[in-house]
């Protein structure tokens, strides 16, 4: 199982927004180096929700419920766009800003923190268990 | 012979604008891309229209969107402002 983060402007799209659909499909990704992430996901893995622009912190835990599928928000004939289908798990009790993920020798090493403006990035183990216990959410380590 | 319809009055940007975000925007679930999708859809008409410069800014509002367009001249000055809102999504 592996972990990405997937950012969003939650005036946008939100946890919140997440939560009270069950579901969605995370699509709207423009960058090449993203949707390389999207098409590695595989159903199972686990995806951080960031907000950006308002809020800047990791608000929520989700789950890949469907794998990689043509975006249908890019332009008709334009198949290079994908999204995947993802599921809340548990919002986190307390929101992981990006200026504590920054001033953490364990986090501030993390892909999204390097490359701000990458959209969907790959996530370690360890930075996973980090990030959920930083932010009071108890659930089974992933790292082992 | 039938006579001809008369044809059919010219929309009005605002009409023709807020004919394509809905076109994109109802029906749909509220994810990721779609207010990049509806923004995408405002620009075609402005461009068809002969906009070249434009900000679009789309927001979620209440159960629906909020459109924001403002028309851009060629001198960098603000010469038009337009708000839509899509509900029902």
């Amino acid at each position: 199982m592996a972990v990405w983060l997937g950012k969003t402007e939650p005036f946008k799209f939100s946890w919140d927004d997440l939560v009270r659909q069950g579901s969605t499909f995370w699509d709207g990704v423009r960058s090449a180096q993203a949707r390389n992430n999207l098409q590695a996901m595989a159903v199972g893995d686990e995806f951080l929700l960031y907000h950006s622009n308002e809020g800047l912190a990791v608000v929520g835990l989700a789950r890949v419920i469907g794998a990689a599928r043509r975006d249908p928000s890019a332009e008709e004939g334009d198949d290079r766009w994908v999204g995947v289908d993802i599921a809340p798990v548990a919002a986190l009790p307390r929101p992981l800003t990006l200026k504590e993920i920054k001033a953490d020798p364990a986090l501030m090493g993390m892909a999204f923190v390097r490359q701000g403006r990458l959209s969907v990035s790959p996530v370690t183990d360890a930075e996973r268990d980090r990030i959920l216990a930083l932010g009071g959410l108890s659930l089974p380590p992933a790292s082992r | 012979m039938r006579p001809k319809p008369p044809p059919a009055p010219p929309r009005s940007l605002e009409e023709e604008l807020q004919d394509a975000v809905e076109a994109v925007a109802i029906g749909q679930n509220l994810r990721p891309g779609l207010p990049g999708a509806v923004a995408t859809a405002a620009r075609g008409v402005l461009l068809r229209r002969g906009f070249g410069k434009s900000q679009v800014n789309v927001r979620q509002e209440g159960a629906g969107l909020a459109v924001s367009i403002q028309l851009i001249d060629g001198r960098a000055t603000l010469v038009r402002s337009i708000h839509l809102s899509v509900e029902g999504l």
